[in-house]
């Protein structure tokens, strides 16, 4: 495969929880990520999904060095950024951006949508004001929007409309990989495809690199080349998306799919929806051995001890001793 | 049979400063008991707001409720007192919303919450409420409810905190269940549990359910028969197998065609241009004519009535014939 443009290397992320006020002491760990190791490779999409507190954004935030690291390394460009400076981080920070779920969050409401789009390229780069207004207006074109949105301010913006704009920003500054978390859960249902079909445009116009985190199942086939599944902690599963949504190996992904409502009435009486029992576990208080095993149907004894590692098996990866074989789903019609 | 729950040309006004704005021009929906009806709409397309009139939780200070109908069962929503109405709510009609913390007090207990429900309703002792609501807990899957009946809603999880609310509206057994998004916020694990849970709180109780949702996946796996909103306005009534096979209504089957799925890998998606009009700036002909690939001239500017089609479905389109063959 093509070239590696980021790594992580076995990287935990560990919060301390402390107690006691005068004299705290630590007294347990959330283990928010846990040995977790990803590639993405040059003009590839890598999806992250997971269900909340499996630590896929807290994973995203670590690749963009808004998250420090417990122990593991970020690497990006082939550069070793895990303990990267100010001054390095800046140049980094333009070759790697960000789109967050909530479009209102991220606009600055007293910040014209211009302004808000020329902000990164005020940092980062050294323009005319002509130049400046220039590539804002060609980057706003990119997305959909034209130039009498230069203008406007946010709150007179639909979600969908400002979701273009936080793209534009991540855009500016000519990246070459961008974090994606959950950038089309807010929108309505009608505006999803518009975005995700944006997405997928500059991506191939402008050969970027996409981590795409998302609990959307059905937008990271359509979207990603490859998808890892993150519970609590930890990469269960990783492989191309197409195989691991046909044919998922590890239980917990067998679940989580199935637990995805069918867009086939048929289909969807046939099937039911598969009933996971319990919730995803404290991070407090994970489960012994693989931390899947209350919940798992094929659990054994042993799934109780030892924390199973990823193996490789073909383009894929699973942390699952006891697969047998691919369990087969029917593919959303 | 009588529908256990009937809307009839419904409209609600809000006033604001620059003059009424209309948020439901015109809705009609019915429901069978034993039946799931889903509501499906984006934002803005009066699908919450119609659940809230049925429900009578609207300011009537800020919204005007006008209809032509409005029946729980025998019952005639219209013409009732306050009083009335207001003892109906978690009685015989009930409701679950998107976000639970709003259903739940933070400061109490859940069991007081619980038991509340029965000391209001049914004028039930402490005792019996007690195990009725323990009974209730554990009935939705809840472990330990002895225990959990004391804790407050912020030492659970949003799915336990959903299951709670779910069993706070299903302890008088009521004839309706209305649901505005009840998973939306839950992770599609938590949903397929909340889900399968109304599923058998239905079959126990042969009670009417109407579920608000966007997600078609939810409308397949769980509808009956399925009322699409656009606009304020009810655009296509179908049972759900007749309209995933056969959407009649354009903005049904653009939504239906921009599902990202992995069979549609590699090709573009076919997105719906265009943004849904806000209640403030509704188009003067068809609602949806500014993005419907079937526009006419004709639907610049006349706005479709609700046609009823020889199976009984109904759809509001003046084009809705060349749709079928489009």
């Amino acid at each position: 495969m093509a070239d590696v443009l980021a790594r992580l290397t076995d990287v935990s992320v560990h919060f301390p929880v402390h107690e006691g006020v005068l004299f705290p002491r630590e007294v347990a760990r959330v283990r928010a990520v846990d040995g977790v190791s990803l590639t993405i490779h040059k003009g590839e999409v890598l999806g992250l999904v997971g269900e909340s507190g499996s630590g896929k954004s807290t994973t995203g935030r670590v690749l963009l060095r808004l998250q420090d690291v417990t122990s593991g390394t970020v690497a990006f460009g082939g550069q070793d950024i895990t303990h990267a400076r100010r001054r390095e981080l800046q140049a980094i920070r333009r070759r790697m951006t960000v789109v967050f779920q909530d479009p209102e969050a991220s606009c600055n409401p007293r910040m014209r949508v211009g302004d808000a789009v020329a902000e990164p390229l005020r940092v980062h780069a050294r323009l005319t004001t002509g130049e400046l207004q220039q590539k804002v207006l060609a980057l706003l074109d990119q997305v959909g929007l034209d130039s009498s949105f230069a203008l406007r301010w946010p709150h007179e913006l639909s979600g969908g409309q400002r979701q273009r704009v936080g793209i534009a920003r991540a855009l500016a500054t000519d990246p070459d990989l961008i974090v994606l978390d959950e950038p089309i859960s807010a929108l309505d249902v009608s505006i999803q495809a518009q975005v995700l079909n944006l997405l997928d445009d500059l991506r191939k116009k402008r050969g970027l690199s996409y981590l795409f985190i998302a609990h959307d199942l059905g937008a990271v086939a359509h979207l990603c080349d490859r998808v890892a599944v993150m519970y609590l902690g930890r990469v269960v599963e990783q492989g191309p998306v197409e195989d691991v949504i046909a044919a998922p190996r590890h239980p917990y992904t067998q679940a989580l799919l199935r637990s995805v409502p069918l867009h086939d009435p048929l289909a969807a009486r046939a099937r039911g929806l598969q009933v996971l029992d319990g919730e995803i576990p404290s991070p407090l208080a994970p489960p012994t051995g693989c931390a899947f095993h209350p919940r798992c149907r094929d659990a054994q004894p042993s799934c109780r001890e030892g924390r199973p590692e990823l193996v490789a098996l073909g383009a894929r990866q699973t942390a699952c001793p006891v697969w047998t074989g691919d369990a087969q789903l029917p593919i959303q019609s | 049979m009588t529908p256990a729950l009937e809307l009839e040309a419904l409209a609600v006004d809000f006033a604001s400063d620059r003059g009424p704005i209309t948020a439901v021009e015109d809705v009609s929906l019915r429901v069978l008991p034993g039946r799931t009806l889903c509501v499906v709409g984006e934002s803005g397309s009066g699908k919450s707001v119609s659940i809230l009139a049925a429900m009578g939780l609207l300011d009537p200070r800020r919204a005007t409720v006008r209809a032509q109908g409005l029946r729980l069962g025998n019952v005639d929503l219209l013409t009732l007192t306050d009083d009335r109405r207001r003892a109906l709510n978690g009685d015989r009609i009930a409701m679950v919303f998107q976000d639970p913390m709003t259903a739940l007090n933070p400061y109490l207990r859940i069991g007081t919450q619980l038991t509340e429900v029965l000391d209001v309703h049914r004028k039930m002792a402490k005792n019996e409420a007690t195990s009725q609501a323990i009974a209730m807990l554990r009935a939705v899957g809840i472990s330990a409810p002895e225990s959990r009946m004391r804790s407050y809603p912020h030492e659970l999880s949003g799915g336990m905190r959903q299951r709670v609310v779910l069993a706070m509206a299903l302890l008088c057994q009521p004839d309706v269940l209305l649901a505005d998004e009840p998973t939306t916020a839950l992770d599609v694990t938590i949903q397929a549990q909340v889900l399968q849970l109304i599923r058998d709180s239905q079959a126990r109780t042969g009670m009417a359910v109407v579920l608000v949702t966007h997600d078609m996946g939810v409308v397949a796996h769980m509808a009956d028969d399925v009322a699409v909103l656009y606009g304020g306005l009810v655009v296509e009534r179908a049972p759900v197998a007749d309209l995933f096979a056969a959407p009649r209504h354009p903005y049904t089957r653009a939504l239906l065609a921009s599902i990202p799925s992995a069979a549609q890998r590699g090709h573009r998606l076919q997105a719906i241009s265009g943004v849904p009009p806000s209640p403030q700036a509704r188009p003067p002909g068809c609602v949806f004519a500014p993005r419907c690939a079937f526009a006419a001239p004709i639907c610049q500017t006349v706005r479709p009535v609700e046609e009823t089609l020889a199976d009984g479905r109904t759809v509001r389109c003046s084009r809705h014939a060349d749709v079928l063959h489009g």
